[in-house]
């Protein structure tokens, strides 16, 4: 395996160990040392035992995607080496603990490959400091820094920076369990650097997760009002939310279920404030008839569904894009709807202030895709990324009767050729309005007519072809005349675009068409793209290429292949050029 | 007060098509007479209904309504009045949407306290479908789905919000628009979560349940020596339906001390719709650790 001067650190053990808090320590330094991180998670669904892992790539070029393979291997447990053994590539280092993997293991020499172990007592340096294992974690992460020839001055100073509130105390003791730890690797193993890398130039930037972003976006849309119910992996999305409440003016309520949550969020939109609602696939089923009722009272609603393996309670904490079909097609009856998959921590910030707008200009329901993958996972979001680009644009709004004409009866669904009605909020001083999930006229009382149905029906539907002024063509990544094209939308995005790069290695010329804005399709803007194809592969985290099937539908496009993986796990670059490389050529 | 002319504009335009002598007809005056006592102006009033035929009464007033989905009026409600809590915010359901459909979230809006008003059109029955048992329909009730009778006991409205905490509790009866009128008025400024329990004669469905049977047996607790002040004493109270023999209306218990969850919002942020969402940075957050 060539390591194109990047690498993996993985560090895994049991759940409640600290795996995850030592890959934010690690994450911290690697900032530090000015190069790029892209951190990823898995775990399963329990809280305390279960075997924790988190991956931290790091390289001196941009990275926005996981690989499948550890250079590095910090093992907690003797689980975790057995686990892993098997994906650390030539030339790896596991670093363990010795007090709990009681076999030595020096040094693993197969037919090509050779990889190095580094027994460290972590938990017995820390009890020697602060009689408790403690300190175990610290002990681990300066054991990486002896193995990485990285100076311990930046682990010194992120200490100092985490421990600041707590106290000197703790910081003295991490302190010295990092000199010790670093000292008795020096001391136990020489010769053993296999990997230095020096301090990179990576442009500033910062290490969010992708539910941070939404959570960050939806705030700079001025949501003021969310309610959802708790529900792996779309919660960290409200915690984020619930968490600057205060700060922002916004009220986040947990609800008893998530029916509750979006009626909630529907009336709160009804009212007038931007309001979200978000769960995984199970949620959002209980929340499908409320999707419907937004629908047809023109209620502007945003909806973030953050998928993971289905179907039913299915695999909780992994990811999946099988949610697609769902949620183009949930609630009974025929309404406009909009269906965003933004493919990275910026698209996801942006895209969800792009839903807020959407939702209110044509007063619809706007859901937004993401996965368990993204949400979890620590992105690299450039600092010099403009994060007031997109404004805020609520649509034409009502505010009192004096605005319309004297006498004038207002009609919350006036029929308009872009079948938008001017929108007005209860508390409009001097108009009272009716609306409501039956089907209604103008003036939203009840009506049955056959033709007043259909004219509404039209109207309603209208502006799902309206809005496609404001539906941008796919993104187009590299060599606009490809040999091959890798179609990916939502989380595949950078898996394929560096999928591109290593077929690129290997002569071979392709290119990426990413979707992030997938329903309503703007075919006029986006056909030419799909006719310049000349081999096309679909890249998609499902069973049944769901989005592949809804190029059929909508551009009568077959592509060559259908890529599809629903193990629980993203796609991986490598993976992606090698089954490319072996079935198309 | 208004003039009788004012009055006439909150009957409107489109007119109820219950059927003839329906019980809705009296809680619709009732709360019409309170609202347009309680001077508020239609704009700032919200009607959230159920789905049925008691939550169509949304689309019947000049007040402004909004019909939500069966079961849902009460979420759909707290989230308007969340987001404007200068709004003044009604549910209007029946015993299907309200205690079958969803249960879960009437009784969670009582122990959340939030401040809104819900009138409980308790018939018994589920009308609109044509006659089928109810969560509150008497045991033996023969419909086209308990063609042997019902073997359920029914659910008892005021009771259970007592046991969830509600801080206002209330019956009353729509053959008695009058004292129905004034619980409502009490249940609108009560500065919580307000249950009134109508008893509602179905004329169509229930021939047990009619103005009759009702009007042998309601008294109003403000003849009797009775104090809204206690929960233990409500539940008891409130526990005189289910031998079928007497129906006490009136104000159950009322407890005005408890902070309603707005008034825990509104100790940090003003109404959600009177902020401005320009121009926010979040800037911070990106920093932050």
């Amino acid at each position: 395996m060539k390591l194109k001067n990047e690498f993996v650190i993985a560090i895994a053990g049991k759940a409640g160990q600290g795996v995850l808090s030592m890959g934010d320590f690690i994450q911290h330094i690697v900032q530090n040392l000015g190069l790029y991180s892209f951190v990823w998670v898995d775990y399963p669904s329990l809280i305390k035992g279960g075997h924790n892992v988190v991956f931290i790539r790091i390289s001196d070029n941009p990275i926005y995607t996981p690989v499948e393979y550890i250079n590095y291997l910090i093992a907690l447990d003797a689980e975790s080496v057995e686990i892993h053994w098997d994906e650390i590539v030539n030339q790896g280092v596991l670093i363990y603990d010795s007090d709990v993997v009681k076999k030595a293991i020096s040094q693993k020499t197969t037919k090509d490959q050779v990889f190095f172990g580094v027994g460290v007592p972590f938990n017995s340096i820390s009890r020697a400091i602060n009689k408790s294992t403690r300190y175990a974690n610290t002990v681990a992460i300066a054991t990486l820094h002896y193995v990485l020839g990285w100076e311990l001055g930046v682990y010194a100073k992120v200490l100092d920076k985490k421990f600041k509130k707590k106290s000197q105390q703790i910081i003295d003791d991490n302190i010295l369990a990092m000199k010790q730890g670093y000292e008795y690797a020096q001391d136990n193993y020489d010769n053993i650097f296999v990997h230095r890398l020096s301090n990179g130039n990576a442009k500033p930037y910062y290490s969010i997760n992708g539910s941070q972003a939404l959570a960050f976006g939806a705030i700079k849309a001025g949501v003021k009002f969310t309610a959802a119910y708790p529900m792996t992996p779309a919660t960290p999305i409200f915690d984020h939310l619930a968490s600057n409440a205060d700060k922002y003016g916004i009220i986040a309520k947990q609800a008893e279920d998530e029916i509750s949550a979006i009626c909630m969020t529907v009336g709160a939109s009804y009212a007038g404030a931007r309001a979200l609602t978000m769960s995984s696939g199970g949620g959002f089923s209980l929340m499908v008839e409320a999707v419907g009722l937004a629908g047809i009272t023109e209620t502007p609603l945003v909806v973030v569904n953050a998928m993971r393996g289905g179907p039913s309670t299915g695999l909780p904490t992994k990811t999946e894009q099988s949610d697609l079909r769902f949620v183009l097609h949930a609630s009974q009856g025929e309404f406009p709807r909009v269906v965003l998959a933004p493919g990275d921590s910026v698209e996801l910030y942006q895209l969800i202030q792009e839903a807020f707008n959407l939702a209110e200009l044509y007063q619809l329901p706007v859901m937004l895709l993401t996965d368990k993958y993204l949400a979890t996972s620590q992105m690299i979001f450039p600092k010099d990324t403009d994060l007031d680009a997109i404004s805020i644009d609520r649509g034409i709004l009502i505010n009192s009767q004096k605005e319309l004409g004297s006498g004038e009866k207002y009609a919350r669904y006036m029929f308009t050729k872009d079948g938008v009605s001017p929108r007005a909020l209860p508390g409009a001083k001097g108009i009272a309005f009716h609306s409501g999930s039956d089907e209604h006229n103008e003036y939203g009382e009840i009506c049955e007519d056959s033709q007043n149905r259909v004219k509404m029906m039209n109207k309603r539907m209208q502006k799902e072809k309206s809005l496609l002024s404001l539906v941008p063509k796919p993104n187009l990544y590299g060599n606009s005349n490809a040999d091959i094209t890798l179609i990916s939308w939502g989380s595949t995005k950078w898996a394929a675009i560096e999928a591109v790069e290593i077929l690129a290695e290997h002569n071979i010329i392709a290119n990426v068409i990413h979707f992030n804005y997938i329903y309503p399709f703007n075919i006029p803007k986006t056909q030419p793209l799909l006719n310049k194809i000349k081999r096309a592969v679909v890249v998609e985290n499902n069973a049944t290429g769901q989005f592949a099937g809804l190029l059929k539908q909508y551009f009568n496009f077959e592509p060559e292949h259908s890529l599809l993986k629903y193990d629980g796990h993203p796609f991986y670059p490598a993976e992606i050029a090698k089954i490319i490389r072996n079935q198309m050529f | 007060m208004k003039s009788k002319k004012d009055l006439s504009q909150h009957y409107t335009q489109s007119t109820p098509n219950w059927c003839p002598g329906c019980g809705n007809y009296g809680i619709w005056v009732a709360l019409k007479n309170a609202l347009q006592e309680l001077k508020l102006p239609a704009h700032k009033v919200v009607l959230v209904g159920d789905i049925g035929c008691s939550g169509k009464l949304a689309y019947w007033t000049d007040y402004n309504g909004f019909a939500g989905l069966h079961g849902r009026s009460i979420p759909i409600a707290e989230g308007v009045k969340m987001a404007n809590s200068d709004l003044t915010v009604i549910v209007i359901g029946g015993d299907g949407g309200l205690l079958g459909e969803g249960l879960q979230h009437f009784l969670h809006a009582c122990r959340r306290n939030v401040n809104i008003a819900v009138i409980l059109h308790n018939n018994q029955v589920y009308g609109l479908t044509t006659g089928q048992t109810s969560p509150t329909s008497d045991p033996g009730y023969q419909s086209s789905t308990t063609p042997e009778g019902s073997y359920e006991t029914p659910l008892n409205p005021s009771l259970l919000a007592l046991t969830a905490q509600a801080t206002f509790v209330s019956a009353g009866f729509a053959g008695n628009t009058t004292h129905l009128s004034q619980i409502i008025k009490s249940a609108i400024l009560h500065p919580g979560f307000a249950l009134v329990d109508v008893y509602q004669p179905c004329v169509t469905y229930n021939y047990i349940n009619t103005y009759e049977y009702y009007s042998k047996r309601v008294y109003d607790i403000t003849t009797t020596p009775y104090k809204p002040d206690n929960r233990f004493r409500a539940m008891k109270k409130s526990m005189e339906i289910e031998g079928g023999k007497k129906f006490p209306i009136g104000i159950l218990f009322q407890d005005i001390d408890k902070p309603s969850l707005q008034s825990n919002i509104q100790n940090r942020s003003t109404p959600l719709v009177k902020q401005s969402i320009q121009n926010i940075s979040v800037k911070s957050l990106f920093e932050q650790d």
